[in-house]
């Protein structure tokens, strides 16, 4: 007899949370159950690292023949919000497929370099949200760089997942792109100089680093840097989530530590402040 | 008279991956030699993306001095926000390349590659003794008691 396993999702599905969430959804990956069920009735507040991930897991489980459901939110808002982006299409038959129709920009599985993809939500910014010429800047050179990274460090099987929010009362947008492919860990320990070094969250905070690159005989290593310097320079943060390792540099102060649950890709989440340059500028 | 390198013409709208920017790194490097100033037409378009900007022109600071960068190429048409993208990425290279050139030896931190890249020099400060660091030490916690005292 098949048993359904049920995945229970904590409250807040934000980056804080993530130790908790990764836990569940590794768990979910590598559950042999036909059946699996992803409880979201305790969630209230989803942001788009939480999305990404669970998009990204719902989307792995699907394609090892695994059927998924899912107890949509008892928050209201949260509830409709999910099935305004599209995401309760995830747990219907063929969910799949389901997801990759055209739905909304705000939640995308996009496979390698998707200039209109980019271009669609470039234009939900600059209508919906008012931001300036640099944010709209800053954003494209965002999303160009951890589309081109996804595309070609990761190897990830299904893309990698998009997901974009605004919270115009305090003038912030959350960006946050995730893929299971090869982590940022392994890919770097390729590298002679890097094959002995244990820690994950290491690598993670080298790859940050001006001129770190897998790229053989060829230049590289800026892109991470430039979102990384951008980002201070306008009050963001830059979170990095592979493997075991976690990186969370933020305009004053960079933690880094091991969450102690393996994540099996790439998880970076992103906070911009719009609309205000700091006196760094 | 100075060589005009159009991205449009070149590129047409590839303009954002390292395979693209490597097309135009590739005609600059034919035209240096040849031509004392180097014209980039940027047509408008913005680009804003770090792997084609660094792959195209940032490569050029690595194996090159900075000032030879600057003095040779000259930008058209180009955005604001790709003209601070691209000196950051020409900065950056170039402080990279000033750290290669030091034996080697990899600068810790913003602050003092900025340094080195400023005085283009390495102060290195001698290594100090066991003894003469005891030294100090022991001065220092001498100092301590008497004004405890």
């Amino acid at each position: 007899m098949n048993r359904m396993k049920e995945f229970v999702f904590p409250k807040l599905m934000t980056v804080g949370w993530s130790r908790r969430i990764i836990r569940e959804c590794t768990a979910a990956i590598r559950s042999r159950d036909k059946e699996i069920l992803f409880d979201l009735s305790r969630v209230e507040w989803i942001a788009p690292f939480g999305l990404t991930v669970l998009s990204a897991a719902i989307y792995t489980c699907l394609d090892n023949g695994q059927t998924c459901k899912g107890r949509l939110p008892a928050h209201g808002k949260c509830r409709e919000y999910l099935r305004r982006i599209g995401f309760d299409k995830l747990f219907l038959k063929g969910g799949k497929q389901a997801l990759n129709k055209p739905t909304s920009v705000e939640l995308k599985n996009i496979d390698g370099l998707d200039l209109s993809y980019i271009q669609d939500l470039l234009q939900l910014a600059e209508y919906n949200f008012k931001l300036d010429d640099d944010d709209l800047h800053q954003l494209r050179m965002q999303l160009i760089e951890l589309m081109t990274n996804a595309q070609d460090h990761a190897n990830s099987k299904m893309g990698c997942f998009v997901c974009a929010q605004y919270y115009p009362t305090v003038r912030t947008l959350r960006l946050s792109f995730v893929d299971v492919g090869r982590g940022i860990p392994t890919v770097l320990r390729t590298l002679p100089k890097y094959r002995r070094t244990r820690l994950d969250s290491t690598l993670l905070f080298e790859a940050t680093q001006p001129g770190v690159t897998t790229r053989k005989k060829r230049a590289g290593g800026m892109g991470l840097t430039f979102i990384r310097n951008y980002l201070r320079r306008y009050d963001g943060t830059l979170s990095i989530i592979s493997e075991n390792g976690k990186v969370s540099i933020q305009p004053k102060k960079t933690r880094i530590y091991d969450e102690g649950v393996r994540f099996p890709g790439t998880a970076i989440d992103i906070v911009m402040k719009t609309g205000r340059v700091n006196g760094n500028a | 008279m100075p060589k005009t390198v159009s991205i449009k013409e070149i590129c047409g709208n590839k303009i954002t991956t390292r395979d693209d920017g490597l097309i135009i790194n590739e005609i600059l490097k034919n035209y240096w030699n040849h031509h004392d100033e180097i014209v980039i037409d940027f047509n408008n378009i913005p680009i804003a993306s770090v792997s084609f900007l660094d792959q195209a022109i940032g490569v050029l600071a690595l194996e090159r001095e900075l000032a030879e960068v600057r003095a040779k190429l000259h930008y058209k048409n180009i955005s604001s926000f790709d003209l601070r993208l691209l000196e950051d990425i020409l900065t950056s290279r170039a402080m990279q390349r000033c750290n290669k050139t030091q034996g080697g030896k990899r600068v810790s931190g913003a602050k003092s590659a900025r340094k080195v890249f400023n005085k283009k020099q390495i102060s290195r400060r001698p290594k100090k003794k066991i003894s003469e660091i005891r030294l100090q030490l022991g001065r220092a916690t001498r100092k301590k008691k008497t004004s405890s005292r």
